[in-house]
């Protein structure tokens, strides 16, 4: 704390001790993503800007400013003209409002911070895009991880059957073991074997991207399962996992479930109901994820933005302020570890539940 | 606002990168993780019991082992006493006959004593007759002619002798 404290302070006073300065500040920029200092000072802090700028996507990986340059990893942008085809060219190319072939990334609503194409006729229109941006990159990044974590752990398999795995193995051992114990097979029933692959992957793949979050430099700290367009997918495999292979009993308990009979009817208020909750289910599942990883970046974020909105008013305040901001932060990180676990073990608990209800063996007869 | 628009091109990576990940996974890891950690579990079970079948199999051969070592050493016990009756008894049996030897052996040469003593007597009787005869020729040459008459004096006269004696 003492650390971190003394290197806000002489951040903040003066630039006399650059040498030292710069081993301290690698520190805190390891711990906490507070690379927007020097911006603060010359143009107007918009903290809703900067909280949202970090948790949605962007086409290039923003590492951090070093006086007036940006230092960011370009990626690849893949568009499709409305008449000219494919493109594809590095995002440094549209930096700065750079028009490129056409292409720029818009300023202005409704596409605000999106390629644009501009057409001949001045009119702007969004193309195609399948761009590699900061979220796909670390999507990437995070299925290697996770392939090469579990293929790691059956190669150990393969190679020595009845020998337990020891160090980083040993605990993805007894995290699959916990997963397909603990929660596919109580959940899914009898044949949870035909389900715990989608399921164990499902967690990993939540999991590590969640954790991969968290870490605020390069290879982490994109939003990837803070965003809806990553659990809509998961939500969605889940849905088609659900109702794919759901068994006469469940398709039974929707249309016809057993409730008292005028409930169904004259008018089907409860088969209404059932049918609504299938898609409710997955999309509680999507919300939820969503939401709880958003939260968790934002909040970190808005820790950083006190910083800097009272660092406006006066130094001496932001000082003050960062003191307890950087605190809460790291207070918060450690609350957001256990999030991206317990998340991640709560859609594959919910996925598992839902699948298990879809497999679900006739009702015993009441006597 | 953007932050709930999911962008489609994301929702295209999100699908081709998830689906690949769960097909490679599917296909390679999964069934191989947890079949390894199935047959593990099975392995350290049956491990497990057969450990405690062979430790209880381990107890009942000590008491096996104890039982056989004290019937053996009741039966050496046995042995030793019945040894030590034999021993005893032939002991004995090699006196008596050590005795019964000596007696007979003591018999036979009390009896070849009398018989050669009988023999000595009877040829000293002889040698004393014709000493006898001798002396008693010489000192009745005269007296008696005939050897007959001589011979029938002498042995009436032993004869009494041997009455007398008897």
């Amino acid at each position: 704390m003492r650390l971190i404290r003394n290197n806000v302070q002489k951040k903040m006073s003066s630039n006399k001790y650059i040498g030292l300065e710069i081993v301290l500040l690698l520190l805190v920029v390891f711990l906490l993503p507070v690379h927007a200092g020097e911006t603060a000072e010359k143009k107007a802090f918009n903290p809703g800007e900067f909280v949202v700028g970090h948790v949605t996507d962007s086409y290039s990986w923003h590492i951090t400013k070093s006086g007036e340059t940006e230092l960011s990893i370009p990626l690849l942008v893949i568009v499709k003209s409305q008449d000219r085809g494919w493109f594809a060219f590095n995002s440094s190319k549209l930096n700065e409002g750079a028009t490129y072939q056409g292409f720029k990334i818009a300023d202005t609503d409704p596409y605000r911070n999106k390629v644009v194409e501009i057409l001949p006729n001045e009119e702007i229109v969004r193309p195609t895009d399948i761009s590699i941006t900061k979220d796909v990159a670390s999507l990437l990044i995070c299925a290697t991880l996770v392939l090469w974590i579990v293929l790691s752990l059956a190669r150990h398999y393969k190679k020595a059957p009845m020998k337990a795995p020891g160090g980083f193995l040993g605990a993805i051992e007894f995290v699959v073991i916990f997963i397909q114990d603990e929660v596919i097979k109580p959940c899914v029933g009898n044949d949870y074997k035909r389900y715990s692959p989608y399921l164990l992957t499902l967690f990993f793949f939540i999991l590590i991207n969640n954790l991969m979050g968290l870490i605020p430099v390069f290879p982490g700290g994109a939003n990837v399962s803070g965003n809806l367009a990553i659990t809509s997918v998961m939500a969605v495999c889940t849905f088609l996992a659900i109702n794919l292979f759901g068994n006469k009993e469940y398709w039974k308990d929707i249309f016809w479930p057993e409730v008292p009979t005028w409930l169904k009817v004259p008018l089907p208020i409860m088969p209404f109901l059932e049918l609504f909750g299938i898609f409710t289910k997955p999309i509680a599942l999507m919300v939820r994820l969503f939401a709880n990883m958003l939260a968790g970046h934002m909040i970190a974020m808005v820790f950083m933005a006190m910083i800097f909105i009272f660092g406006a008013i006066s130094p001496l305040l932001g000082t003050g302020v960062s003191v307890f901001a950087i605190f809460f932060a790291i207070f918060m990180n450690f609350l957001e570890l256990l999030v991206c676990v317990i998340q991640a073990y709560v859609f594959t608990l919910l996925s598992s539940v839902f699948i298990g209800l879809s497999r679900m063996e006739p009702h015993k007869k009441e006597i | 606002m953007e932050l709930f628009t999911p962008e489609s091109g994301l929702i295209f990576w999100m699908l081709i990168v998830f689906l690949t990940v769960l097909f490679v996974l599917w296909k390679f890891a999964w069934p191989s993780i947890t079949k390894a950690i199935a047959n593990r579990e099975k392995y350290i079970n049956d491990s497990v019991k057969a450990a405690d079948e062979a430790f209880s199999k381990l107890e009942t051969i000590k008491e096996e082992r104890n039982a056989i070592l004290t019937k053996a050493r009741e039966e050496q016990n046995a042995q030793f006493k019945e040894v030590q009756v034999l021993k005893e008894k032939l002991i004995e049996d090699a006196k008596n006959e050590a005795r019964a030897e000596a007696d007979k052996l003591i018999a036979d040469a009390r009896k070849s004593i009398l018989a050669e003593k009988e023999q000595a007597l009877k040829e000293v009787r002889n040698q004393v007759a014709l000493l006898s005869i001798g002396i008693a020729g010489r000192v009745l040459r005269k007296n008696l002619e005939s050897d007959k008459s001589q011979m029938e004096l002498v042995d009436q006269i032993l004869d009494e002798m041997d009455t007398q004696k008897n």
